[in-house]
């Protein structure tokens, strides 16, 4: 492996590594705009400039791969390559790059949205010239929308091209392009048409510089009122790894985290807007009790109470007769309650099932491999292993019967079979965010949360656990799922679900759920753990 | 010097294949086809010392030996897109005697082993890209090009390609990515195109003046070549003579010819009698020479000492009137219009000195804009991805240095230096 020296600092590295990114690696800022781990080398904003002994002037250290010297060029005997990124000559060259992008730039920090995670106001910070040179007339081009998620303000760009590239190397749509040439250069659309693909709001995630800004975002709030969580993003089964911007005010927007195993730098534009699907719900804050001309809110205490007196004081909870049925949408821990509560209750293998039903299409695959899959719920595979079930979907056989539906989504899907077959049920316990098709034909409505309201696990539909964060406060009133689950359980007489915290389940399920083995909340972390076993022997167990 | 290159230029239709076989054409072709082995080739123009007439001077059989020998398709291609301003030798050759250029390309491809060769021709050129379509249809009829060339199992198309009128295309990477059927943008180096070049593949790019030297090298030998002009810089070369000479036009004469015969003699001397003040000797993108520094010979080396280039030989001769600072503003338009805009410094620089430069004319010149001119030039200079930066720093820069009086008068006085009389002088002849 190739020995080399960055500013004293020795480094063994991998043959062929690329100067700039192993750099970055071990916590040596070089500054760059163009260079992008999973694009092309552009070498165009001539930032990450270092000096290497034994090569002429400067070299763009994005374009150098380390390679092993034969044992004579060796410097000093024993180093493959010799790099100072902060000579003299290094921060001259920097500082007048920074000038040179700075020539034209409006400097309209104070209403972009940039500001503040910008790295044109970073490098210009640290490298930069506190006044301008430059008393000429500014090149000044319009603002202009390029596309229903991308705006672009072309006076602050400055041509790195990242999006250019992203649009042709990891869409496979090159639907941006440079037009014009040299000093006119403007990135634009190409033949007038939107930029549309599903990937476009990245970027403006990649833009370095305030140029390609979200229209979702725009002027929302300055990015250091945000407070930025972790967790996944719930509208399919891909389960990408994101980061959300909260306020106080809720959501502000959702950016992709990188996960090398999951969605790489990347979140498609569904998931990116996923979250107003809460927008416009109503949320229920009390438990609601069907009457004769609706529905009376009601106290927890006084819904449990009722529902315990419905099943067990009248007698008719027999195991037959009840039929529990996960959500797709639920976390691990939630799924795992409900068949706990199944097994307390001895109900019958057939009487648990997972709504909604499958749903089908084709995923849409882009050229760096990114996918989109056709089912929009976040946790199938992982409801499915907690629940122990091989498929999703209602069975039609809840005529008779106590049935307590976890809905967990925000979309109304209910069908007409749906529908028909729910209005069979005798008792019908519905725990949903909002007054859904489903929850209006309930005798009992229990409050829910919406997905970035969750805590726990989920795992995607390559077997991969990660771990779900609530970023968001849920309304007065509502309890988080799980501790709805319990309570629930409780009115059923099952007394001994006693957890103070949701990870203490998801230690248990790893223990009770063949396949989970091994998987903590430590093994999960923030990027999540891949389970080991093979599909389908593990299925035939657990049935 | 006999005539080389131009041997054929006065004679009638000498763009048909029937002159130039008159005149022994494509006698090395034959002999190269169905004698030499390919590494012969380029052994035989790397003894000649061959350098690329296109501006850097690179030894051309030492670039055809770094073709790895890697499975895929090689490329030869032909750099016509000659847009330098002061340069049109190649324009020359291909209007005159484009089978002479072909015949080197088919050489060279052989060389490389490409089975495909490709004429870059500037957009511009627009009746020579058809003059050369045709010769190179009477060079299919003859058999010698195409499948199975003169029974020797090699293959060898030659397709020609237009530009769309950049000047950046005639940067070989950037032309090679304009060929490609993409923005004309250069590519950052390395890879190098011989190695990866044309859709990834190694590729060879050369001047067409290097290619039409190849012939007659194969033809008399490298000894002979070397025998013209210089030890280092070898062989005839097309000098194109502009500007206030009585003159201009191209000359072929051997490599290291002195610049004051080539002014004085050759081309007749300044118009008008008036004084000698200023030589650019390479075409545009060169430093310019002072009249005191032009005793030097025109080889690659020589002049490189004289802290120029020999670059295409676009030679510009300015007199005494000529306003310095207005020259120097028209050459930067030209690069600030050019710009590929590509990467930093040449896109925000170059138009900013333009910008300087059209104030100082304008008479709003401000005390501090020479110093500035000059330190844009360091921010621009050797940090860009081709060399046009250094192209449109070096006529900046050495203006500047060289005529720094003329700036300092026109900032001071809000007029040029060069009296009011001389410039109408100019107008009226």
């Amino acid at each position: 492996m190739p020995l080399i020296k960055i500013n004293n600092k020795e480094l063994e590295v991998e043959q062929g590594a690329r100067l700039l990114q192993t750099a970055l690696d071990n916590g040596i800022e070089i500054p760059h705009y163009c260079y992008h781990p999973s694009l092309s080398i552009a070498g165009n904003c001539r930032m990450c400039v270092v000096q290497i002994e034994g090569m002429p002037g400067l070299q763009i250290s994005c374009n150098v791969n380390i390679g092993e010297m034969p044992e004579e060029r060796k410097i000093d005997g024993k180093y493959d390559m010799v790099i100072e990124t902060e000579s003299e000559e290094v921060k001259d060259s920097r500082s007048r790059v920074l000038e040179l992008l700075l020539l034209n730039h409006p400097i309209d920090c104070p209403v972009c949205d940039q500001a503040g995670e910008c790295f044109l106001q970073d490098y210009s910070f640290e490298h930069g010239n506190a006044s301008s040179r430059f008393k000429e007339e500014k090149r000044v081009n319009p603002k202009k929308q390029l596309g229903p998620e991308i705006w672009i303000y072309p006076n602050r760009c400055i041509l790195c091209s990242r999006c250019v590239r992203f649009c042709d190397e990891i869409v496979g749509d090159p639907q941006l392009m440079v037009r014009n040439r040299g000093y006119s250069s403007i990135i634009d659309v190409r033949d007038n048409q939107p930029i549309d693909n599903k990937l476009s709001g990245n970027t403006a995630d990649i833009c370095p510089v305030g140029s390609l800004v979200s229209n979702d975002f725009l002027h929302k709030t300055r990015v250091w009122n945000l407070e930025e969580q972790e967790t996944i993003c719930m509208d399919c089964s891909v389960g990408c790894n994101v980061k959300i911007g909260v306020t106080v005010n809720g959501i502000q927007r959702i950016k992709p985290r990188l996960n090398k195993e999951v969605n790489d730098y990347w979140i498609c534009d569904d998931g990116r807007l996923g979250y107003h699907a809460a927008d416009e719900l109503v949320r229920l804050q009390s438990p609601l009790l069907k009457e004769d001309d609706g529905f009376r809110p009601v106290s927890w205490k006084e819904v449990f109470d009722f529902i315990s007196e419905k099943t067990t004081v009248n007698g008719k909870l027999s195991p037959g007769n009840m039929e529990i049925i996960g959500s797709a949408y639920g976390t691990n821990e939630e799924n795992y309650l409900l068949r706990k509560l199944a097994d307390s209750l001895s109900v019958p293998e057939e009487n648990i099932s997972l709504y909604p039903g499958e749903m089908d299409g084709d995923p849409i695959i882009f050229k760096s491999g990114f996918r989109i899959s056709p089912d929009k719920t976040p946790n199938r595979r992982g409801s499915l292993d907690m629940l122990g079930l091989k498929s999703s979907g209602l069975a039609d056989s809840l005529g008779n019967k106590i049935v307590y539906l976890l809905q967990g989504g925000v979309h109304d899907l209910m069908t007409e079979s749906v529908s028909e077959i729910l209005k069979k049920s005798e008792f019908l316990i519905v725990q949903s965010a909002y007054l859904s098709d489903e929850a209006k034909l309930a005798d009992v409505v229990l409050p829910g949360t919406f997905h970035y309201e969750k805590n726990g696990t989920m795992t995607n539909d390559r077997n991969r656990v990660q771990r779900v964060r609530g970023v968001v406060q849920s309304p007065i009133g509502v309890k988080e799922d799980w501790k709805v689950i319990v309570e629930f359980s409780g009115a059923l007489g099952i007394k001994n679900f006693n957890y103070e915290s949701v990870d203490e389940i998801t230690n248990e399920a790893a223990v009770n759920v063949n396949g989970y083995e091994g998987i903590t909340v430590e093994s999960v972390g923030s990027l999540g753990s891949d389970l080991n076993r093979e599909r389908e022997a593990f299925q035939e167990k657990a049935l | 010097m006999e005539k080389i290159l131009t041997k054929n230029i006065e004679t009638e239709n000498s763009h048909r294949i029937s002159v130039y076989m008159e005149s022994g054409g494509y006698e090395a072709w034959r002999k190269v086809v169905r004698e030499m082995s390919p590494e012969e080739v380029v052994e035989t123009v790397k003894d000649s010392g061959l350098r690329g007439r296109g501006g850097a001077g690179f030894p051309a059989g030492v670039k055809w030996s770094f073709v790895p020998k890697v499975d895929k398709p090689k490329y030869l291609v032909c750099n016509a897109d000659e847009s330098e301003p002061g340069t049109f030798k190649d324009r020359l050759l291909l209007e005159n005697d484009p089978h002479m250029m072909l015949e080197g390309i088919a050489i060279a491809s052989y060389a490389i082993k490409a089975n495909t060769a490709f004429v870059y021709i500037r957009g511009e050129f627009a009746n020579q890209a058809v003059l050369l379509n045709e010769a190179i249809q009477e060079m299919k009829e003859k058999g010698y090009l195409g499948k199975n060339i003169l029974s020797s199992g090699y293959d060898l198309e030659i397709l020609v390609t237009r530009g769309a009128g950049a000047y950046i295309c005639g940067e070989e990477t950037a032309l090679l990515t304009s060929l490609e059927g993409k923005r004309g943008y250069p590519k950052i180096k390395p890879p190098f195109p011989a190695v990866e070049g044309y859709l990834h593949s190694p590729t060879i790019v050369n001047n067409v003046e290097t290619l039409c030297c190849v012939p007659h090298i194969i033809n008399n030998g490298p000894d002979w070549f070397k025998s013209i002009g210089t030890e280092k810089s070898s062989g005839p070369k097309l000098y194109c003579l502009s500007g206030h000479v009585r003159n201009p036009g191209v000359y072929e004469l051997p490599m290291g010819v002195p610049l004051r015969e080539l002014i004085f003699e050759h081309a007749g001397g300044i118009l008008h009698n008036r004084k000698l003040k200023a030589v650019i000797p390479g075409g545009s993108s060169t430093p310019v020479l002072k009249e005191s520094e032009i005793d030097i010979n025109m080889d690659f080396d020589s002049v490189a000492a004289a802290g120029s280039m020999l670059g295409s030989a676009g030679i510009i001769v300015m007199d005494e009137n000529t306003d310095m600072v207005d020259a120097c503003y028209n050459l930067s338009k030209f690069y600030a219009h050019e710009t590929c805009g590509q990467c930093t410094p040449c896109r925000e620089g170059v138009p900013w000195m333009k910008t300087i430069l059209g104030r100082i004319t304008n008479g709003r010149g401000r005390g501090r804009d020479i110093d500035l001119l000059l330190d844009i030039c360091k921010s621009i200079e050797k940090r860009t991805i081709c060399p046009f930066g250094d192209a449109a720093v070096a006529p900046v820069k050495s203006y500047i240095e060289k005529f720094r009086e003329e700036f300092d008068y026109y900032i001071e006085y809000k007029k040029s230096l060069i009296s009011q009389n001389a410039k109408s002088l100019d107008a009226v002849n």
